[in-house]
């Protein structure tokens, strides 16, 4: 019963995050793929529009991102906010029942998300568009072609990374007590981990790992998988609903 | 099985300084309507959440059902009803999807007492909780709790925003549907009146610790008030003293029985009887709760006396 619970508590920010999404990368579909038949692609705006469609590949980058801020923001900590733990808590279950389902629903939601995001870009070019899809949505510059089947090499990647920020936001809502004071810690602490590793580039030319940089990796010949950086970013998104557990079991109401 | 349905032992909590439950000794017996009562931050609600595993006590033990909070959490969960202090649901979800949350718990739960209540209640189950009044947001509450069939009912001042209507039908549906099979229901107030409709048993709280745990009939029988007055009197609390408060030469106890043996040893020490009186909860509560302390209050001579004396 606490899965349906999880499902109604967060099935409208899901179903606004689909159309969002498959809106843009319907856009984004028909932008690259079909550019040069629309009206504002030809001629002297052409260059512009292009720059348009990569700009629109970008957001949908951030829109994942932040896809994943969103949900995360919706779980279980949001219920200490609402002042509804008493009544959660009450039930015959362990809390790490509700840690875990509750990560699990956003988890299964992102990934129903992600690749139906990206089959609506694919279905839009190939079929409305009738053109050979060549999928750049949520990628960088080099399009894949599709479908090939490194495809899902691409889905992974991002679904991964959504999930890295997902988890995040879940641990630092139940550790803040609320969405909307996790949301900002864990931008915060994202920005705060970007700038170091910027920082730490820029004056000793020391890389930290960084999740989109998995993006960028099958993007670029040899289009190959970054397994290693994968497995390592899972571990960190799985490693935050174990920190969650780990709070709310000694949480007090 | 144990003829307690709640029982504590030293149950202690505290936050930072203050003693939110102080060495709590509770018996609550199987069966029993048990009226817990106290002030505004005396620590019934802590003593709740201590007995719901809501929050971890600092010393001491707590048993629900014969089982221990701190390991048998879940199979207590699974036979208790509970009714929060914040009477807080999920605001977008309606009553009847409430219900649909709330029934697959537990294995008791019964949809015909459910549609019953919503009935005598008169729920509107198809309407969103943050659209609902204050008593209609208590009702589904209660609703939740009452169609559970739980063996013992947690229940933190349930009739809070009732109408006095619904607080009556709320009121006799616990005693008649539930206390009247034998289940235990264990329920805080500030309504000394409603108390007194329903319970059989009554503890009164102050400051984190129990001052009085006894049955309402014997309240009603036997406790009293003495009024003496005398030089150097006894002022300890213990048996059959419940509360004694002096200044100056005016004494002023409250017996829980033997009150006719207790006048003869004050008399015996030469006490003036001045008054001996029945008590009501309501006195008896004011009696144990006020805040002058024993031997230190200056002004007692109006509260000291007994009500008849203060009114004359």
């Amino acid at each position: 019963m606490y899965i349906w619970k999880c499902w109604r508590d967060t099935r409208g920010a899901f179903i606004s995050t689909c159309v969002i999404l498959f809106a843009v990368v319907a856009f984004h579909a028909a932008v690259t793929l079909d550019y040069a038949s629309w009206a504002p692609a030809r001629g002297p705006s052409a260059l512009l529009w292009r720059a348009t469609a990569a700009a629109i590949g970008e957001l949908v980058r951030a829109l994942v991102m932040l896809t994943g801020f969103a949900f995360g923001a919706c779980g279980l900590g949001e219920e200490f906010h609402r002042g509804t733990v008493p009544f959660l808590l009450a039930r015959p279950r362990s809390r790490g029942y509700f840690v875990w389902t509750g990560w699990a629903m956003g988890a299964a939601q992102l990934a129903l998300l992600v690749p139906l995001g990206y089959l609506v870009s694919a279905q839009f070019g190939t079929r409305w568009l009738q053109r050979d899809a060549v999928w750049q949505a949520a990628t960088s510059a080099v399009p894949l072609k599709w479908p090939e089947a490194e495809a899902w090499k691409m889905i992974l990647a991002i679904y991964i990374m959504a999930l890295v920020f997902y988890s995040l936001t879940y641990f630092t809502t139940l550790l803040m007590r609320g969405a909307r004071n996790g949301m900002n810690t864990a931008v915060l602490v994202v920005c705060a981990y970007f700038g170091i590793a910027v920082l730490l580039y820029g004056v000793w030319q020391k890389e930290l790992p960084v999740v989109w940089r998995m993006l960028g990796e099958l993007s670029r010949p040899p289009f190959a998988f970054p397994t290693a950086s994968a497995a390592g970013w899972l571990a960190v998104a799985l490693a935050f609903p174990v920190l969650s557990h780990w709070i709310f079991r000694r949480a007090e109401v | 099985m144990s003829e307690w349905a709640i029982q504590t032992e030293s149950l202690t909590k505290h936050y930072q300084q203050v003693r939110a439950v102080d060495g709590l000794n509770l018996r609550v017996p199987r069966g029993a309507v048990y009226g817990f009562l106290g002030r505004n931050g005396a620590g019934k609600t802590t003593t709740i959440k201590l007995l719901l595993g809501f929050a971890r006590s600092h010393a001491g033990t707590a048993r629900v059902l014969g089982m221990d909070v701190s390991t048998q959490l879940r199979e207590i969960l699974a036979r208790t009803a509970f009714v929060g202090e914040n009477k807080t649901l999920y605001e977008h979800f309606t009553p009847a999807e409430h219900v649909k949350f709330h029934r697959g718990f537990y294995p008791q739960w019964s949809d015909a007492a459910a549609a019953n209540y919503a009935r005598d209640l008169e729920i509107p189950m198809g309407q969103k909780f943050k659209s609902l009044s204050k008593g209609n947001r208590t009702k589904v509450w209660l609703l939740l709790a009452l169609a559970q069939n739980a063996e013992l009912m947690i229940l933190d001042e349930p009739t809070t925003a009732l109408d006095p209507l619904t607080a009556d039908i709320f009121l006799r549906s616990l005693a008649e549907d539930h206390a009247g099979e034998g289940r235990t229901i264990f329920f805080s107030s500030h309504h000394l009146a409603e108390v007194e409709q329903i319970a059989d048993w009554v503890g009164i709280i102050d400051r984190g610790k129990l001052l009085l745990e006894a049955r309402l009939e014997d309240i009603r029988n036997n406790f009293r008030l003495i009024v003496a007055t005398g030089n150097g009197l006894p002022l300890e609390r213990q048996t059959p003293v419940v509360s004694a408060l002096s200044a100056a030469n005016l004494c002023r106890y409250v017996v829980e029985r033997d009150a006719d043996a207790w006048q003869s040893r004050l008399r015996a020490q030469g006490a003036t009887i001045l008054e001996s009186m029945p008590l009501s909860l309501k006195d008896v509560f004011l009696e144990l709760v006020r805040k002058e302390e024993p031997c230190i209050s200056g002004n007692a001579g109006a509260t000291l006396a007994a009500p008849s004396l203060a009114r004359a």
